[in-house]
């Protein structure tokens, strides 16, 4: 071999190998830092749009979000509960004239210190119970728009300094004996089957975080007349369909129906005048009855 | 005679002390009145208890010397806040809380009711000295102007 091809072989090729190995693997790394740099994450609340809106699950399209269960386990992998009711004696014989899946009964009245362990989970009209009912000393977790979908993926309950967590998060970080429940009138479009599974797998989330407490499911509120003729889905026609989903529900579950849409509805089943502005959110007077009406219908413990 | 002399200088005194130092003083009962009573909302918000108004805003109580909140029924985004802020710092935190609020009540409206979006975008919300105030209503400039004249 000729000195000049040697040199080649042996120095040349080796050479512009160990370059090109080096210039390869200088822009991956390059690549890699480059990309962290840019991760920052935003300030609150933009970034956990972005972060909800990738998981967010339109109501269309929500049967191929996760299940319940499958959320549950992601979170909580302990065995389901078995639930106990206080007020059979022992032997699962109701001791009073009432079952989970009636109609909660009028019951004396309380006052707001029986509301302290208690929690309300709801859309805006629960917002509005919240600003208005003069309750302070039951903790309310409660987003607009929120439905049985987005319970478990929309940030909307603030921890502070921008924080915010979804409220089947904030449900899960503390011990409550009594739950409230008012959702519905976001998904007030939903077929009744695919509803009912919805709102039953809520309650299985809402049981597994809190097993002991008392879970209340209210119906839903009829809306006023004008939107009942006027709103499309928002007619009362639905909401009672939806209501009778839900006392199927309560039965199904063993949780208690609280019949807020007869307490609000006038005789032809509409929102009884001057109850609301816009036909669905309440005014303030109406937010104290509603405080009034849950004061009457609790179930005591015996 | 140097009696009357006295007495002239500490009236005159006075009446400077009142009159040229312009008072950094606002009243939020008059001017949470002014604001509920006229046409600025298409839904007037209505007073509430003020622990509603600190968890909303996730602010701390003893960083508010007098607050007031008024919020409306849910169906729109119309609500006050004035307040008045324990010292300079707090005031400064309170501040930051209220511009947390109207972030998150953007983001939430604009997939609920996106009407409401352009009245949160062009809500007041200013400090001044211990001072923080916020009014989202339907006539953001006619609440303006009634804020700025207090």
């Amino acid at each position: 071999m000729p000195k000049s091809k040697r040199f080649l072989v042996l120095w040349l090729i080796p050479a512009a190998t160990i370059i090109l190995l080096f210039f390869v693997s200088s822009s991956l790394l390059s690549g890699h830092t480059s990309a962290s740099e840019t991760y920052s994450p935003s300030p609150m609340p933009m970034d956990y749009k972005e972060a909800n809106n990738s998981v967010s699950l339109p109501v269309p399209s929500a049967r191929v979000a996760l299940t319940a269960e499958q959320e549950y386990n992601m979170i909580a992998p302990s065995p389901k509960p078995e639930r106990v009711y206080k007020y059979t004696d022992g032997h699962g014989t109701p001791i009073y004239d009432y079952s989970p899946g009636d109609i909660v009964p009028e019951s004396e009245s309380v006052d707001d210190v029986y509301f302290s362990g208690a929690v309300f989970l709801g859309d805006s009209r629960t917002q509005g119970f919240q600003v208005f009912s003069g309750l302070t000393t039951a903790d309310i977790y409660a987003g607009k728009s929120l439905s049985v979908i987005s319970i478990y993926t929309d940030k909307v309950i603030s921890r502070g300094n921008g924080v915010y967590v979804t409220v089947m998060e904030a449900l899960g970080s503390k011990v409550y004996d009594k739950v409230y429940i008012m959702l519905g009138i976001n998904e007030i479009g939903l077929e009744y089957d695919y509803f009912h599974s919805l709102y039953a797998d809520v309650i299985d989330s809402i049981i597994r975080r809190q097993p002991h407490a008392d879970i209340y499911i209210q119906a839903n509120l009829p809306v006023s007349e004008e939107k009942d003729k006027n709103g499309g889905s928002y007619n009362n026609t639905r909401v009672r369909a939806f209501n009778e989903e839900l006392k199927e529900l309560c039965s199904e579950k063993s949780v208690h129906y609280i019949d807020l849409y007869t307490a609000f509805a006038n005789e032809d089943g509409n929102l009884c005048e001057g109850m609301s502005g816009d036909g669905i959110h309440l005014v303030r007077d109406a937010c104290v009855i509603w405080l009034d009406y849950l004061k009457t219908h609790t179930i005591v413990h015996k | 005679m140097k009696k009357f002399g006295l007495a002239y200088v500490f009236a005159i005194v006075v009446l400077l002390g009142s009159c040229s130092v312009p008072s950094n003083k606002i009243d939020l009962v008059n001017l949470g009145s002014e604001l509920t009573s006229s046409s600025a909302f298409a839904e007037t918000p209505q007073l509430t208890d003020s622990s509603i108004g600190y968890m909303l805003y996730s602010i701390n109580e003893t960083d508010c010397a007098e607050s007031y909140f008024w919020f409306s029924s849910g169906a729109t985004a119309e609500e006050i806040a004035l307040i008045k802020a324990s010292d300079e710092d707090a005031a400064s935190r309170v501040f930051e809380a209220v511009g947390e609020r109207v972030r998150f009540q953007i983001e939430s409206f604009e997939d609920y009711v996106p009407e409401e979006v352009p009245k949160l975008e062009a809500a007041t919300m200013y400090k001044k000295g211990l001072y923080v105030i916020y009014c989202c209503a339907d006539d953001n400039e006619a609440a303006k102007k009634i804020i700025y004249n207090n």
